[in-house]
């Protein structure tokens, strides 16, 4: 064996652990930009496992299947000044083919039956929820409390921590889309129907979202801020604030 | 040689090089020549939208155009991007090499073809004079109601009455494959040893005449909601979902009408530079044929954010998981090419092979979609701006530059320079994935799409920052190909026949061919005639 041959063979074994130990290391720099934000709400953080393991399964076959592609397009590349015989004139094979249909249908099987244990807790609302009305408009939002009051001012809506909140939304004009990412799931909002959203913040802060569904010129400024505040917060607010 | 009169020798078009020669040409080569012309005039026009959006979204407060202007630029270079872009500048290739890959003299209905180009054409233009007429259409390449049907001025009805022209020109031009691919192979030419990319044209074919329709009907209803009071998708009294529904259902499929043909110069580059036949041809054709099929059953990924019940999600989310695992079959055959091959790198390798690359990363965030309570966190947001470039945009700036490279020896009878073609693949490498990586992080941050600023977000500008200096770095590399085109066509090394020891028919002929395409044809006994009859002159020289 030449030791250009030794070389090569040291640099594939190298390989796989250095792009391994790269991402360990890459580790705190990826945090919030391969994940999605700190979800403070159970639908958003049922969302997150979910993603958080595509992402396990997703990286580790493109490590692997993309591993392969560039070996193979590296190993077998022909070098200049060297005559080559015709590689063998392999037409494909059954049994590998089946194996490759098989093996990715076994992982999305897997990943589907995750999504559905994991699915409860995103679209169940918890009983006795605190009902909110919500309404869209270019470019605002307006919310509705139970007393029917509105006290916020647009785009913000405050309600208390570790409450499940009920959304009863509809929009005045275009489609929208309600979507404060850290709280969970998105939720299109229409005219002349009404669509349902929830969360139940567990952690006193101020939420940023906004409009997620294009609907005009002003789609960029139809922002949402929700302001969890605690219980007694919450009621003392509505007591002093609750004028409109 | 003295041969019968064919329908197209009955209507002689002029030949040579004049203008008017080139105006009322009927020769699928020729016709071939014009759409990949326009077509790239389209890309390039909608590249320097891409541009100005880049340059928008480069600083939090966005100052460059207003957001009125922005949202006509977007909605444009999607518009121009999708229809006259990706899906005609396959109608380019297919023309230039159906005929040739079959052994055909020609399309089967030569003026039907001609029309469809020129309807490609005006339909652009039609499009476009909406920038003269007092503003371009403003509501996103997909035209939701009721943001499409109260939209003031006139840009939206331009752009329903632009995509009519396009879709029919798509629709003719399709129907046209069909019975070109399945009348006019010639003898030997059996199905079963068509190429790929044939193979490809005909289910791209099949696929637009099923999907456009829908989309011509419901641009119909919009319009007359628009401009004659009809109620099918206002708010009060119609239905703005159903919109939706007919629009993706046309909408999906038309992500694999751009697909297919990508798959299919793949899948006659791969083997070429690597001296092996296609590992599993039937079970290519077979993931072809799946793909086109269930791409007809999985528009509802696109509209998990409505609020379907949970059997509908369910339904969609299964669909669409399946489509991953016949494009995973796909990319399994395409390395089992390379493996134990000896591969040449020609610049329509390169292309090739980081084309796999893109697309599996475009393929596996695409199971985050298909999976709709993740689907309901990143639709809608720059995550699925990355995920459709590395799908929608891999395929005509890396499988088309393949193919580009790969066949513009054939259709000009000239080489493009070597260094040039490797430099401008590894510029589109690098720019591609500045631009569209970060773009899945900023959808996790929180990022929609299709807004003009974020003065909120200070923290999304180092992103955006690397994505707009990444869509430069690509402007660069289509300029090279550009700039390699235009001076090839004088200075190219001469070609010949089969500058790259190819497998199928249009390598038999001359480069160019000749307006007739063959003067004989070698003995068709499997999917590589060309590579057979190298066989059998090893064997007679011993």
């Amino acid at each position: 064996m030449t030791r250009t041959h030794r070389r090569r063979r040291w640099f594939l074994a190298a390989a796989p652990l250095g792009v391994l130990v790269a991402l360990t290391l890459a580790q705190p720099a990826l945090a919030g930009t391969a994940t999605l934000n700190q979800p403070e709400s159970p639908n958003a953080q049922s969302i997150d496992s979910t993603y958080r393991a595509v992402l396990g399964v997703t990286v580790t076959i493109f490590v692997l299947v993309g591993g392969w592609l560039v070996y193979s397009a590296i190993r077998f590349r022909e070098r200049p000044g060297r005559e080559y015989p015709d590689p063998p004139q392999v037409r494909g094979s059954t049994r590998l083919e089946i194996g490759w249909t098989i093996v990715p249908i076994l992982i999305l099987v897997g990943l589907s039956a995750f999504t559905f244990y994991k699915l409860p807790k995103v679209e169940d609302v918890p009983k006795g929820a605190m009902q909110i009305g919500v309404t869209a408009q270019q470019y605002s939002w307006t919310f509705t409390y139970p007393n029917g009051k509105h006290p916020a001012g647009p785009n913000t809506l405050v309600v208390p921590v570790d409450t499940p909140i009920h959304l009863n939304m509809h929009s005045k004009d275009v489609v929208h889309d309600f979507w404060v990412e850290q709280l969970g799931q998105k939720q299109d909002v229409f005219p002349n129907r009404i669509t349902h959203t929830w969360f139940q913040a567990d952690k006193i802060g101020n939420y940023d979202g906004q409009c997620a569904e294009f609907c005009g010129s002003g789609h960029a400024t139809m922002t949402i801020v929700v302001r969890v505040v605690s219980k007694e917060d919450y009621l003392r607010y509505m007591s002093t604030k609750a004028t409109t | 040689m003295a041969t019968a009169a064919t329908p197209a020798q009955a209507f002689p078009a002029p030949s040579g090089s004049t203008l008017r020669s080139w105006i009322t040409t009927v020769d699928h080569k020729r016709i071939g020549l014009l759409y990949l012309l326009v077509t790239m005039f389209f890309f390039l026009t909608g590249g320097l939208m891409a541009l100005v959006i880049r340059l928008q979204l480069e600083t939090a407060s966005g100052t460059v155009v207003s957001a009125e202007t922005y949202d006509q630029i977007f909605t444009m270079h999607g518009t121009t991007m999708v229809f006259l872009f990706v899906v005609p500048v396959m109608a380019a290739f297919g023309n230039y090499m159906v005929p040739l890959q079959i052994g055909a003299r020609d399309m089967a209905f030569p003026k039907l073809n001609a029309a469809s180009f020129w309807l490609l054409l005006f339909g652009g233009l039609t499009m476009y004079s909406s920038f003269a007429f007092g503003g371009a259409p403003d509501a996103g390449w997909t035209g939701y109601p009721p943001l499409s049907i109260i939209s003031a001025g006139h840009g939206i009805d331009f752009w329903i009455v632009g995509l009519h022209i396009l879709s029919l020109s798509s629709i003719l031009g399709a129907i046209n494959f069909i019975c070109t691919i399945h009348n006019m192979r010639a003898p030997g030419m059996r199905l079963t040893r068509m190429p790929l990319f044939t193979w490809c044209i005909d289910f791209y074919s099949i696929m637009i005449v099923a999907a456009l329709p829908v989309l011509s009907g419901a641009l119909t209803m919009l319009l007359l909601d628009r401009n004659y009071g009809t109620h099918f998708f206002t708010a009060n009294g119609g239905n703005p979902i159903l919109y939706q529904h007919f629009f993706w259902f046309f909408g999906h499929p038309e992500v694999y009408v751009v697909a297919l043909p990508g798959f299919g110069m793949i899948s006659e580059i791969l083997p070429v530079f690597s001296r092996k036949p296609i590992f599993g041809y039937k079970a290519l054709v077979y993931s072809i044929a799946a793909i086109a099929f269930l791409g007809f059953l999985v528009w509802g990924h696109h509209m998990f954010a409505v609020g379907f019940s949970t059997p509908v999600d369910i339904w969609f989310m299964i669909a669409s998981l399946a489509i991953a695992v016949s494009t995973g079959v796909k990319i399994f055959n395409w390395i089992g090419t390379l493996w134990m091959g000896r591969i040449r790198y020609e610049p329509p390798m390169l292309f090739a092979v980081g084309f796999i690359l893109l697309f599996m990363i475009g393929g596996l965030s695409g199971v985050f979609l298909a999976i709709f309570s993740i689907d309901l966190q990143v639709t809608d947001s720059y995550f699925v701006v990355a995920h459709f470039h590395y799908v929608m945009g891999s395929i005509p700036v890396f499988a088309v530059m393949g193919g580009l490279h790969y066949w513009y020896p054939k259709m000009t009878g000239r080489m493009l320079n070597r260094s040039l073609g490797i430099w401008s693949f590894w510029v589109l490498f690098v720019g591609f994935n500045m631009t569209f990586f970060p773009m899945h992080a900023m959808g996790l941050s929180g990022m929609p799409r299709r807004i003009s600023s974020y003065p909120q977000h200070p923290g999304w500008e180092r992103m955006n920052e690397i994505a707009t200096l990444g869509s430069f770095v690509i402007s660069l590399g289509v300029l090279l190909i550009v700039y390699n085109c235009l001076t090839s066509l004088r200075n190219g090394r001469v070609a010949g026949d089969d500058p790259w020891r190819a497998n199928t028919l249009e390598w038999y002929t001359s480069s160019p061919p000749p307006a007739h395409n063959f003067d004989s044809l070698p003995p068709i006994r499997s999917e590589r005639p060309l590579a057979d009859l190298r066989a059998e002159a090893a064997e007679a020289a011993g």
